[in-house]
């Protein structure tokens, strides 16, 4: 018999914790569930051990317990965990990982015969489900745990999870499914989106582990207020204040907002401490697997002084030497700045502490916010996707690349997932008829092979070609195409985008994961340099969506603006002169009150808004007052946005009076009036490039022979433009809209946030000058959206009497 | 429309991306690129049709306004493999018996060629002489000293820039000192801008007009 977990932890000198108890007690009365539990508390035995304690020593060997991770860098910390475990218990179990950085080799052998456990990604899971007589092979499956389950959550992956789960369900109505988050805004909600509506609700339990740390915020104040800058993101005037931190601690993570800001920071600190050489490495998603790998164990060995990183190090195993946690620019967010700040201060009983660095002067104020937030713990939902006919597109073909699959059966299964819950017959059909027949008409394509219908009704795929290039677009993580950086001698250095390499020739020096590196020669996917001595190089960006301002943070910005002459906090105090400028040239405002700018400068008209609601929000806002505009006359603007406001940019006078005098910012049509106005702008035709990746209509090509980033967009742009024109109800086109519509826009923050304008008082002001407000806005060149209701040949008369001029 | 003059010819831009000869009745066209959903779709990947019969409308069109007596077609012409659109585009042409149609091969013509000699369309040399003018696909490498081109091949257009950051893209005619590059005239095909000196003239083509792009307004 193998002994039981708590044996075993009282040999080791250890104590079951309450909700490790509780975990193993609901698993073994066949309980499904939820845990709630930070990282590094335990989470990992509490349903490792439980699932093992129902092994048998007499059953045949094969898949009892699956384990899907988030990321594939936590993978290997888990197999160590579940060998001591395995010896521990004394089983005779294997496990064994199963990822994208698994060797053809040793995958060929699980295809044999798969481990007794299992640690794998969402991804790999469905790979499996795309193998030939993938129900054999797991048909001892017991469990399945999904950890980092807040992570997956909100993305299309978590989709992938919903619909794997499904068809394991439906294999296995036995089945066990456990997942584990950590604490976000919607945790029941969490629950029910992993569940789905296949479990009656007293099978499925929520085990909360009751840990509470102290955070301690600091924010670094720049020494003069009125020469710090009004604008800016990289924030590297703060860099004499960072150094004095980085020597007083013995190891120190500092995040960045993106990529190249780290490369940035790391040159940036190096210049300024040589004597960090050899301490100081990066960290971030286009640095090289192997060079990662490297960090993090370094990290862990406690080798390393400084890390410069991004988000690629939010998640995964703890490292205990970290004691002081730094980040550069706005978190976005109240729950990713805690778990940042989470990653310091791992001995018992002292708090975390972590320093924020503002980048520009008004943002010194979500310092004060991320504090206030912080202590009434404001955590932020994570909204799942709803209807994501593009994933179902794929999950339906992963299934007919294997064994095929019967539609009623299937539909009987996706029905029962929270993503699809409200899915009729109707809608699945469609999705049936674009893979069977390519297209929703009634018109038939004879030269259309994708899937194909059995007399019985079984749906296959027959076509060789087509199963291979499905099995390798399986996936919902769309990245940009990139190309590998490599020495002459093979080693890799990190990737960088297509773009950014057209603008390179042999000679350029350019930076990356903190070298310098000459470029000799582009050879196919490949990007081969040598170490460069010249200091100075280009820095190389990635695209990559930004984030929004959360809404719990926006409201607690807010809140901080009514408190701009009581509060005794230091972040206010310090930005007194720019309130006092701001005022001088137009008005502050507090919480009750809505601020609109106007001004003319050399460049044309300018309208400024300040909702403060996030750049998402505040795009929608500024997409919905530009179409209210266009109907006093045809109108085109170049709208800017940040997190706190947006500005529309006009060849020609505003006339918001007007706008105001008619109640422009009114909730009534609000549906009907955004989705007129995103037909003027980009926004859906942008959002269709993922979803036509997603759902199969365009094929990213072969591994090392991928088809171009600019094919690949304008083969999307090229569908796009047809379904508008010939099949304008396709769902996937729906799906566009109603993506931009609830993630793009947060149309139900939206609406809040009219609702909100309704109850302001409106201040409109006419500055002669941009305002500390505006500045910001007014400078970003790079992401302005279009916006034009006036014909093509009315601008073209407009644009030539310019040039005239 | 916009009337130029080249080689003491007079010609006419077309904002259907088009070129015509009024004295002697010729049209010319480059990069139609028919046949490109069905190529998609024999990929396995769907795109409903419509799009290219309209490329084959649009021809229609020009041919029933000017009653041209040759059409050429300065190259890619058709996308890919032989396909069912290629069948559409014969019935067209056959339907107009008093037009010639002709082809000067680009890289994508790729068809067998018993099937072009099984329809009306002449296949010329791919480098067509058309006095005083020369045809052609691509502009070559060493161009001939006294030689005037036509040619497509690059989809040209051009990147309008005006006022409050407003930006526009439009396909383009270039008529450079020995050249004159036609835009493509399919409509599932992108655009490119070529970089040009000065003396080169641009003509964007807008829906309903073609005009000249001053030098301040070339972005």
């Amino acid at each position: 018999m193998p002994q039981s977990a708590e044996s075993w932890f009282k040999q080791l000198g250890w104590k079951a914790q309450d909700f490790q108890k509780e975990c193993w007690e609901a698993y073994a009365a066949g309980k499904s569930g939820l845990l709630n539990a930070p990282t590094g508390s335990g989470k990992t035995y509490a349903l490792m051990l439980a699932a093992m304690m129902e092994a048998n020593p007499d059953e045949a060997a094969g898949l009892k317990l699956l384990w899907l991770s988030p990321i594939r860098a936590l993978t290997k910390e888990l197999e160590l965990a579940a060998q001591r475990a395995i010896s521990g218990l004394q089983l005779n179990w294997t496990v064994g990982i199963r990822t994208g950085d698994t060797s053809e080799k040793e995958k060929r052998a699980q295809a044999q015969k798969l481990p007794d456990l299992l640690i794998t990604t969402p991804e790999s899971l469905h790979l499996m489900l795309a193998r030939k007589e993938y129900a054999k092979q797991l048909k001892l499956l017991r469990c399945v745990v999904v950890d980092e389950w807040h992570e997956l959550l909100g993305t299309k992956r978590g989709v992938l999870v919903e619909l794997g789960l499904s068809r394991l369900k439906g294999l296995l109505p036995e089945l066990k499914v456990w997942g584990i988050s950590a604490t976000i805004g919607n945790l029941p909600e969490a629950k029910q989106v992993l569940h789905g509506y296949a479990y009656s609700p007293e099978k499925v339990v929520t085990v909360r582990a009751q840990l509470k740390k102290e955070v301690e915020i600091i924010t670094l104040f720049p020494d003069e207020i009125e020469k710090f800058p009004w604008a800016g993101h990289l924030g590297i005037r703060m860099l004499d204040k960072v150094l004095p931190l980085l020597d007083q601690s013995k190891s120190t993570l500092i995040f960045t907002n993106t990529r190249s800001f780290a490369e940035v920071w790391y040159q940036k600190l190096l210049e300024a401490a040589p004597h960090l050489a050899g301490q100081i490495a990066m960290h971030h998603g286009s640095v090289s697997k192997e060079l990662r790998y490297w960090v993090e164990d370094a990290l862990h060995q406690g080798l390393l002084k400084v890390v410069v990183c991004t988000s690629s190090l939010d998640l995964g195993v703890d490292f205990r030497p970290v004691d002081t946690v730094i980040q550069i620019g706005s978190p976005k967010g109240v729950s990713r700045f805690l778990q940042r700040a989470g990653r310091s201060g791992h001995q018992p009983g002292k708090p975390s502490r972590i320093y924020f660095v503002p980048t520009h002067s008004l943002e010194i104020l979500e310092g004060a916010a991320l504090r206030e937030a912080a202590s009434e713990m404001l955590l932020e939902d994570r909204i799942p996707y709803l209807r994501s006919f593009d994933v179902l597109a794929q999950y339906l073909m992963t299934l007919a690349v294997s064994d095929g699959f019967y539609p009623k059966q299937i539909f009987r299964e996706v029905s029962e997932t929270f993503c699809f819950q409200e899915i009729t017959w109707d809608e699945f059909e469609a999705v049936l008829r674009f893979l069977v027949k390519g297209g929703d008409t009634l018109k038939a394509y004879d030269e259309f092979h994708r899937l194909e219908v059995f007399p019985d009704g079984l749906h296959k795929v027959t076509s060789r070609k087509i199963a291979m290039q499905h099995r390798l677009s399986i996936g919902t993580i769309v990245s940009d195409q990139s190309l590998m950086v490599k020495y002459m001698s093979g080693k890799k250095i990190g990737a960088v985008e297509e773009w950014f390499v057209a603008q390179l020739k042999p000679g350029t020096v350019f930076w990356l994961a903190g070298k310098n590196l000459e470029l000799i020669q582009i050879k196919g996917m490949d990007v081969l340099v040598k170490p460069s001595s010249k200091t100075k190089g280009l820095v190389p960006s990635w695209m990559g969506g930004r984030m929004p301002l959360s809404s719990n943070l926006s409201f607690m910005l807010r809140k901080k603006m009514t408190e701009w002459d009581s509060s005794e906090e230091e972040e206010l105090k310090l930005l007194a002169p720019l309130v006092a400028k701001q005022r001088e040239l137009s008005h502050a405002p507090t919480a009750h009150e809505f601020l609109i700018e106007k001004l003319e400068t050399e460049e044309g008209f300018h309208l400024f808004a300040f909702p403060f609601e996030g750049r998402f929000v505040n795009q929608g806002l500024a997409s919905l007052l530009a179409w209210r505009l266009s109907l006093i006359q045809p109108f085109t603007f170049s709208i800017a946005i940040n997190d706190y406001g947006f500005e529309l940019l006009s060849d020609q006078e505003i006339p918001i009076e007007m706008g105001l005098d008619s109640d422009i910012f009114t909730t009534e049509h609000l549906l009907d009036d955004l989705q007129k106005s995103l037909n003027e702008t980009e926004m859906a035709r942008r959002k269709f490039r993922d979803i036509a990746r997603i759902s199969g209509l365009v094929f990213q090509g072969y591994p090392g022979k991928p088809v171009k980033q600019k094919h690949l967009q304008s083969n999307s742009q090229l569908f796009f433009d047809v379904f508008e024109q010939y099949e304008p109800g396709h769902f996937l086109l729906k799906q566009a809209y109603e993506e931009v519509l609830d993630f793009e826009l947060e149309q139900v923050r939206l609406r809040r946030a009219l609702e909100r304008i309704a109850h302001q008082e409106i201040i409109l002001r006419y500055p002669e000058k941009p305002t500390p407000f505006g500045f910001p806005i007014m400078v970003d060149r790079l992401n302005r959206e279009k916006f034009s209701t006036e014909s093509m040949e009315d601008r073209i008369k407009k644009m030539l009497a310019q040039f005239g001029e | 429309m916009m009337e130029i003059e080249i080689k003491g010819e007079r010609l006419v831009l077309l904002s259907e991306k088009a070129a015509y000869w009024p004295k002697h009745a010729r049209l010319f066209l480059s990069d139609v690129h028919l046949g490109k959903t069905q190529h998609f779709r024999k990929n396995g990947l769907a795109l409903s049709s419509g799009a290219e019969e309209q490329d084959i409308q649009s021809i229609k069109q020009l041919v029933d306004r000017l009653a041209p007596k040759e059409v050429y077609i300065l190259g890619d012409l058709f996308h890919s493999d032989l396909n069912s659109e290629w069948p559409l585009f014969q019935a067209f042409i056959s339907e107009y018996p008093e037009t010639q149609f002709l082809l000067v091969p680009g890289n994508h013509d790729v068809l067998d060629h018993s099937v072009y000699k099984n329809s009306n369309l002449q296949v010329c040399a791919s480098q067509h002489f058309c006095e005083p003018f020369t045809l052609i696909h691509e502009l070559p490498e060493n161009p001939e000293k006294e030689a005037f081109y036509f040619y497509g091949h690059i989809h040209p257009g051009v990147v309008l820039k005006g006022k409050g950051r407003q930006i526009m893209r439009l396909p383009a005619f270039y008529l450079g000192k020995n050249y004159l590059l036609l835009p493509a005239f399919g409509r599932l095909t992108g655009l490119h801008v070529p970089k040009v000196s000065k003396s080169v003239t641009v003509y964007a083509a807008s829906t309903e007009s073609v005009f000249e792009v001053p030098l301040a307004g070339r972005g």
